[in-house]
């Protein structure tokens, strides 16, 4: 149970560190979301809603906190987490690698959908959505989604089943 | 679970909606808004009106601010003044300056005269008995000083602890006094006090005048000179005192 805690706590670490050395890079890679990614493999993987509801809003404002807008990330990551867990209670109701793998690319499309459209509506202009700049965004799409496929994939041949009569 | 859902999305969304508005200052607005409808009318209107003639109430408290400094510094002159007094038995005859005279700076114009029992020759001293001048000339209500630093002054002096060793002080430009005629044989030392001597009939003995600054002397010469650099700053003057 503790257990459980901590790994968070760790994952949330890895996300800030990602973050900071993410954003001294040119080239896109500023594009990659490492904390999307933490909030996904924590949606993914445990089943309290609390927890993983609090845990995206805890890394939204810590994202909001280096950012002109305040809230914006951790109102978008609310909603993607709403949006999926509506999908996987309706339509998605098995939890296979593909339906992981469609989650995260909804999750992403969602994700930039919402920041083009405040930037379309109120200007605010977080992330530039130029030409060159959608080459990246669907780079780090993809490497966002190999990690979270990566990643979870691991912990779930190498704990899950492992203990898989324990509830996590 | 679609419910719980909801239930648990919508909790959190206000939340972050909460720290929006708590970041951005609004819960703070609102708390003085509330504050303030406790206040009473007119500790409000205070609040929200400040007077209009505060630029003037501040001019005001700054001029009296500066003229209440000027009558401390003024009370602790007459304070040494006194202490001087109690502690010599002087007859002191307190006065202030008016002018200085337009053609020598160095002469000060008092507004004590012969009816207050001034006479030419008298020592004009300030704070704990440092002399700084001379009467010169007494009209019926004012008299002219000279100061020491003038150069038509002279004043017999003794320098050293033990006051043994004299000399002639006269001024120097309007700024400092010099020392001359002090024997070749005897030593003299910077910082050394140098204080009046018992040579003229108006002026005390001891009365302090100033330290000494440089020594000059030559082996030719029969007589050492020095500088001598006065313990207060001459162009203060305000409040003197004439010992009669």
């Amino acid at each position: 149970m503790i257990m459980k805690y901590i790994v968070i706590i760790l994952m949330y670490l890895i996300g800030i560190y990602s973050f900071l050395m993410l954003s001294f890079l040119n080239n896109g890679w500023q594009y990659v979301q490492p904390f999307l990614v933490i909030v996904l493999l924590v949606y993914f993987n445990i089943n309290n809603d609390w927890l993983y509801y609090t845990f995206a809003l805890i890394c939204g404002l810590t994202i909001d906190a280096f950012s002109g807008v305040f809230g914006l990330h951790a109102i978008i990551y609310l909603a993607i987490i709403f949006i999926l867990k509506n999908l996987q209670l309706s339509i998605l109701t098995s939890k296979n690698i593909l339906t992981i793998l469609l989650l995260t690319i909804l999750s992403f499309i969602i994700f930039w959908l919402l920041f083009w459209a405040t930037n379309f509506i109120a200007s605010w202009d977080l992330y530039s959505f130029s030409q060159q700049s959608w080459k990246y965004i669907f780079r780090a799409l993809g490497v966002d989604t190999l990690l979270i496929i990566l990643l979870h994939l691991l912990y779930f041949n190498f704990f899950l089943r492992k203990h898989v009569t324990q509830s996590f | 679970m679609l419910k719980q859902n909801l239930k648990v999305f919508l909790i959190l969304l206000f939340t972050v909606v909460f720290f929006i508005l708590l970041k951005n200052g609004q819960i703070f607005d609102l708390g003085l808004v509330f504050r303030s409808s406790l206040l009473s009318e007119k500790a409000m209107s205070n609040l929200l009106n400040p007077p209009d003639d505060i630029q003037e109430a501040y001019k005001d408290l700054l001029a009296e601010n500066n003229r209440l400094k000027a009558l401390a510094d003024e009370n602790q002159q007459l304070k040494d003044l006194l202490d001087f007094k109690k502690e010599k038995q002087y007859n002191l005859l307190v006065a202030n300056v008016l002018s200085r005279d337009p053609v020598n700076r160095n002469v000060l114009i008092l507004d004590a005269g012969a009816n207050e029992g001034v006479a030419i020759g008298q020592a004009i001293v300030v704070n704990n008995g440092i002399i700084v001048g001379k009467v010169i000339d007494v009209t019926t209500d004012s008299c002219e000083v000279r100061l020491l630093i003038d150069k038509q002054t002279k004043l017999g002096v003794k320098i050293g602890e033990e006051h043994r060793i004299s000399g002639l002080l006269s001024g120097s430009l309007g700024l400092t006094m010099e020392l001359s005629y002090i024997p070749q044989n005897q030593e003299v030392k910077k910082n050394d006090l140098v204080v009046t001597a018992d040579l003229e009939a108006g002026i005390p003995q001891g009365l302090v005048v100033g330290r000494v600054e440089e020594i000059e002397y030559s082996e030719g010469e029969l007589f050492k000179k020095a500088s001598v650099s006065p313990l207060i700053d001459y162009d203060t003057l305000a409040i003197v005192a004439i010992i009669k």
